[in-house]
């Protein structure tokens, strides 16, 4: 909860509909609530309505990926804002590397499971 | 109604290996864990497992039981606040304490299991240390073989770096193997693993600066539990740090002349008894 008592919001962005599924379930029981994203043009629309308090982000997308929203997003006003977890099948030190460097607050590496997003979460100071 | 002679005999080998008291139920479901060890030495199920090692009374395949149901920590920064502490406040104060000429800084991590705890004083250090050249050394010890073999490689799971760990410290302490993460040289130079009881003596490990204890007494008998605790506190140097759980910490309370807390529940530290002068 927030400080005025509101539910904390959760961007899920990730091109496949099952990994938003799963990851929604997961994030829902850490008490946010959530809305869903494709890709990362449909994210930064989602973002310019209103910047949520977390992002939990794909990296390999069609018509914009994940980093190039992240940078995207960092240059905006309150573009800061958000707490961006990087969800990725990547795990090259030096591209997570990368991602860290051009904002993320924190990185998972798929597969995934609830303990891992929910120690994650906690990492980047979310709960 | 008695425990099955299997059960019975699994919580005998239990008690005399490791110190633990295992109730029947905590038994029956502890027999569980042994269905991968059943299938690897082809027996037809837990049960003959346990009656094929007590009828061969085989001391590597009791070794292997035993450590198979022992619990397993497998988290790196268990309890956050605490390792917070740690780093913020006192392990830079033990370290300013010791000081940069008095030798080592040596840490116990005992029942150190795959040794994410290990690993994690390690890295807690370094950041707390921020280059000043501290020699330091963390011992990890744990009864079971396997689990010192593991610790000692360093190599953990995908899904392992991902418990406890924040990104920042795995790409600056970990190097990719694989699919597996090891532990860099340089943090692993300052770790030191043996196989060691809890029953046994403690007085070949040294003394030490700092103890981490956790979650290891809680399985003891009492008389085993008050015995252990008081042999663990004589390898305590004085002013040195006790690191416990909330509920262990209670049984600090019959030394409590001794201890002053440091953070909440979890660390205390040994008072220094300054020398009376005439």
């Amino acid at each position: 909860m927030g400080l005025d008592g509101a539910m904390r919001k959760c961007l899920i962005v990730d091109d496949s509909e099952v990994i938003r599924r799963v990851a929604r379930r997961i994030i829902e029981g850490l008490n946010f609530t959530v809305e869903e994203a494709g890709d990362g043009r449909q994210a930064l629309d989602h973002c310019r309505g209103g910047m949520p308090e977390a992002i939990l982000l794909d990296w390999s997308m069609p018509n914009m990926d994940g980093l190039e929203f992240l940078r995207a997003l960092r240059a905006q006003a309150n573009g800061n804002q958000p707490v961006v977890v990087f969800c990725s099948s990547e795990n090259d030190p030096d591209e997570i590397a990368e991602a860290i460097r051009s904002g993320a607050d924190e990185f998972i590496m798929k597969p995934f499971d609830s303990d891992i997003v929910t120690s994650k979460f906690a990492d980047a100071g979310l709960i | 109604m008695n425990p099955a002679p299997e059960i019975a005999f699994l919580c005998e080998i239990v008690g005399v290996q490791a110190g633990h008291a295992l109730g029947p139920e905590a038994a029956n479901a502890a027999a569980q864990k042994l269905a991968p060890l059943a299938r690897r030495e082809a027996m037809g199920d837990v049960l003959e497992l346990l009656r094929f090692a007590r009828a061969q009374n085989d001391p590597a395949l009791i070794a292997a039981i035993v450590e198979a149901v022992l619990p397993q920590d497998t988290r790196f920064f268990r309890e956050r606040a605490v390792w917070k502490a740690l780093r913020n406040d006192v392990l830079p104060a033990a370290f300013k304490a010791h000081g940069l000429d008095k030798g080592v800084f040596r840490i116990w991590s005992a029942g150190c299991g795959f040794g994410q705890e290990v690993y994690s004083f390690a890295m807690a250090a370094s950041e707390a240390l921020d280059g000043s050249p501290m020699p330091l050394e963390i011992v990890g010890t744990d009864i079971s073989e396997r689990a010192i073999e593991r610790a000692r490689s360093g190599m953990y799971t995908h899904f392992e770096v991902q418990r406890g760990l924040p990104i920042r410290l795995l790409l600056k302490h970990f190097e990719r193997d694989d699919d597996h993460w090891r532990v860099d040289n340089s943090t692993r130079k300052r770790t030191r693993f043996a196989r060691h009881s809890l029953l046994s003596d403690f007085t070949p490990l040294g003394a030490f600066d700092m103890i981490s204890c956790q979650n290891v007494l809680l399985s003891l008998s009492p008389n085993r539990r008050e015995q252990v605790l008081s042999r663990m506190l004589a390898q305590l140097k004085p002013g040195g740090y006790f690191l416990t759980t909330e509920g262990e910490g209670l049984w600090l309370r019959q030394y409590q002349q001794d201890f002053s807390p440091v953070h909440g529940a979890h660390i205390f530290r040994r008072n220094i008894v300054l020398e009376k002068t005439a």
